[in-house]
């Protein structure tokens, strides 16, 4: 399912200010027939995507220097995956905090034509695309990018983006670890979303 | 460079070096050129060290790059070279001045290519043992706690302690983590760094995780100074973390393994930033330990940007090296790992993983300088390789980064950049599997737009792999100082543990390094 990653990091832009609402909000993705749920939660520095089908839940944090940390977390197998702000650096993930928190930077809103208010309009990543945009929570009421398409199910506030206690494991150790049966799991599924130089 | 033939009497240079000269006969035709210059005193220095038969050291510094096979060395030598405008071939680390040298196989018990523990076991206690497991033997099941008693195996650091010496270890990985965790603990499962992550039977029969191991430490009066990462394997999962606020320690068991070793060596300290390391000195930095991460230090290449400040390795060894030293006369055993080449392999990103072999160099550079070749033995090893190489036809002092650029037929450099069979450039760095690699019927990308010297790029590879692998062929081990004249051959990893047991007199008399017997 890459083209979730690809709409999720469409990310090589200008950081936002973080004072965004705190709100919980649900999207339905649809592509051709098929359907999957995705479960945004963000309140201060941190940010949730929660994959809903596919039991993923990825946290971004963001500190004062605003580095970012990461954890991929898997609740049905009790596990999550830790990247250290180097470890981010090292594999080239480093999405920016607009376009965690948002879905879509700012500077990409900025590159389409406004042609009513809150509906934009233009070119993607090589792909058509229409924003209907809500100013209210900044976030996206529907996006279409090509055959993809994210609507707004549902949007509530929210006092926390709450932390797992799953068992954790570092990005770093993975080379270590290959012998275990989530990592080598976990390696087989990133080996396909690695983006090549 | 031109070379001609110039006569040398070879007299001369017994002579001058006042002791048997190698003889090539009573006069000899050398070429007249700067590498005779550099080979006859690379000579003259293997002759003098020669004679060197000092076998008994005060003090014995271990150092471990995690992966820094010999390719991953040669490299970094490059690049240190490159760093100092020089071409960098030529360069040498610290190290690569050292006397002696071996080979080292790297194979465990039940493993071609290994990992860490094994390997790190072999070094710390002169036996080989199975994968995952850390200073047990090979009766040791992974993962079953039952097995492990009677099947301890003595760690050079435990005999240092049993013998009245100092000690410390200094890694840039967690504290817990595979290479120093061998140095103390003892586990069928390399993995239990906290008790969050022991087997449900573990935790049931409180047999203790790695950081506990490390706090319970029982063998002479304590470890006395550990530098590293890991805290949060120290901390209960209630209390916060001192640096990063919105984290929690990690552990389930409510303890506080921080305060538990302030409570338990009076006078000790914890220290978890760059401004507490740099206010310790020999006074006042009895049995410290110091945390500077919640889990591994930071790269090399990024640890400017921490937050609290995190000190380098160099910085971290020479902290160790006068704690130790201070008000010492029994020596010390000090063990320094560079935990993170290993890490940045694994992420395909060489960038990183060179700089980190360079900071572990200027680590050694710094212990070197600290102290005395007569009475401190120093060993520069690696636990395994990887499957990193060095490859193409790069013009001497070719980026060792960058793009090949090859020479024409006439030795001189081409235009442009070398170009493989489809047409496309390549890195003289690469991997033979990992992350780089191409998969899918994808073609090879394209470099010639791309900054492969970024710190950021990743080496391309050919056996896709999310996650690069160690390799299995030999490792170096350098050595200098008493007893390092045993440093030669090809060996099995264990070699270490009995060249260091033997200067530090652990397997006869120990005898202090002025002994009339060290010159006998």
């Amino acid at each position: 399912m890459r083209w979730l990653v690809v709409l999720l990091v469409l990310c090589a832009l200008p950081a936002a200010a973080s004072d965004v609402a705190a709100v919980r909000a649900r999207y339905a993705l649809k592509r051709g027939n098929h359907v999957e749920h995705l479960e945004l939660v963000r309140a201060g520095d941190r940010v949730s995507h929660e994959f809903v089908e596919r039991g993923v839940r990825e946290l971004w944090q963001r500190d004062a220097r605003g580095d970012l940390e990461h954890w991929r977390a898997y609740p049905a197998q009790g596990k999550s995956v830790h990247y250290a702000p180097g470890d981010l650096r090292t594999i080239n993930l480093w999405p920016r905090w607009d376009a965690l928190t948002q879905l879509i930077s700012a500077q990409e809103l900025a590159s389409l034509t406004r042609n009513k208010k809150n509906v934009l309009e233009g070119t993607l990543r090589g792909q058509p695309a229409r924003v209907e945009w809500r100013d209210d929570v900044a976030l996206p009421r529907r996006i279409t990018l090509g055959q993809l398409t994210m609507e707004l199910l549902s949007v509530e506030p929210v006092s926390a983006v709450q932390s797992d206690t799953l068992e954790s494991i570092e990005f770093a150790d993975l080379g270590d670890k290959e012998y275990d049966p989530f990592v080598r799991r976990f390696l087989a599924h990133h080996q396909h979303e690695h983006p090549l130089h | 460079m031109k070379t001609k033939i110039r006569k040398l009497g070879l007299a001369v240079l017994g002579t001058a070096l006042a002791i048997p000269a190698v003889s090539f006969g009573a006069e000899q035709l050398l070429n007249d050129s700067e590498w005779t210059d550099d080979g006859l005193k690379a000579l003259r220095s293997a002759q003098l060290h020669r004679l060197d038969k000092r076998e008994r050291a005060n003090n014995v510094i271990l150092f471990v790059g995690d992966g820094m096979g010999i390719s991953t060395i040669t490299a970094a030598r490059i690049l240190d070279g490159q760093k100092k405008n020089q071409p960098g071939e030529e360069n040498k680390l610290s190290y690569e001045n050292f006397p002696n040298l071996a080979l080292v196989k790297t194979y465990s018990v039940n493993q071609q290519t290994p990992d860490s523990a094994p390997t790190m076991t072999a070094i710390i206690t002169g036996v080989k043992t199975k994968d995952g497991i850390l200073s047990v033997d090979e009766n040791v099941v992974r993962k079953d706690h039952t097995t492990v008693k009677g099947n301890e195996l003595t760690t050079l650091l435990e005999l240092a302690e049993d013998h009245g010496l100092k000690t410390g270890i200094v890694s840039t990985a967690r504290i817990t983590h595979a290479t120093p965790g061998a140095t103390y603990a003892h586990t069928p499962e390399r993995d239990w760094e906290s008790d969050k992550e022991l087997s449900a039977a573990a935790k049931a029969a409180d047999f203790p995780d790695i950081a506990r191991q490390l706090i319970e430490f029982k063998r002479g009066d304590g470890i006395d100074v550990v530098f590293g990462g890991g805290r949060e394997y120290f901390l209960p999962a209630t209390k916060q973390d001192p640096e990063d606020t919105s984290a929690t320690g990690r552990r389930t068991d409510g303890r506080d393994l921080t305060a538990e070793w302030t409570t338990k060596y009076p006078g000790s300290q914890f220290v978890w930033n760059q401004a507490q390391f740099d206010k310790l000195d020999g006074d006042n930095g009895q049995h410290v330990l110091g945390l500077f991460e919640r889990s591994h230090l930071e790269y090399e290449a990024d640890r400017a940007k921490d937050t609290a400040g995190e000190p380098s390795i160099a910085q971290l060894t020479t902290k160790a090296i006068e704690i130790l030293s201070r008000n010492n006369d029994k020596g010390f055993f000090l063990m320094v790992e560079g935990g993170r080449i290993d890490h940045a392999h694994h992420a395909g990103n060489a960038a990183r993983a060179l700089e980190d072999a360079v900071a572990l160099a200027d680590a050694v550079k710094a212990a070197d300088q600290l102290t005395d070749e007569r009475d401190t033995t120093i060993l520069v090893t690696a636990d395994h390789s990887h499957v990193f190489t060095i490859g193409g036809y790069p013009a001497r002092g070719n980026d060792i980064l960058g793009k090949v650029i090859t020479l024409d037929a006439t030795g001189e450099i081409e235009d442009g950049f070398a170009l493989a069979d489809d047409k496309k450039p390549y890195t003289t760095l690469a991997y033979a599997n990992g992350p780089g690699a191409i998969k899918d019927g994808t073609p090879r990308p394209d470099l010639t737009n791309v900054d492969t010297t970024e710190v950021d790029y990743l080496q391309q590879a050919l056996v896709p792999f999310a996650s690069e692998t160690h390799g299995g062929e030999d490792v170096a081990l350098f050595a200098r100082g008493p007893s390092s004249q045993f440093v030669a051959g090809a060996q099995e990893q264990t070699i270490s543990f009995y060249v260091m047991a033997h200067a530090l007199g652990f397997d006869g008399q120990r005898r202090p390094f002025w002994s009339l017997a060290n010159w006998l």
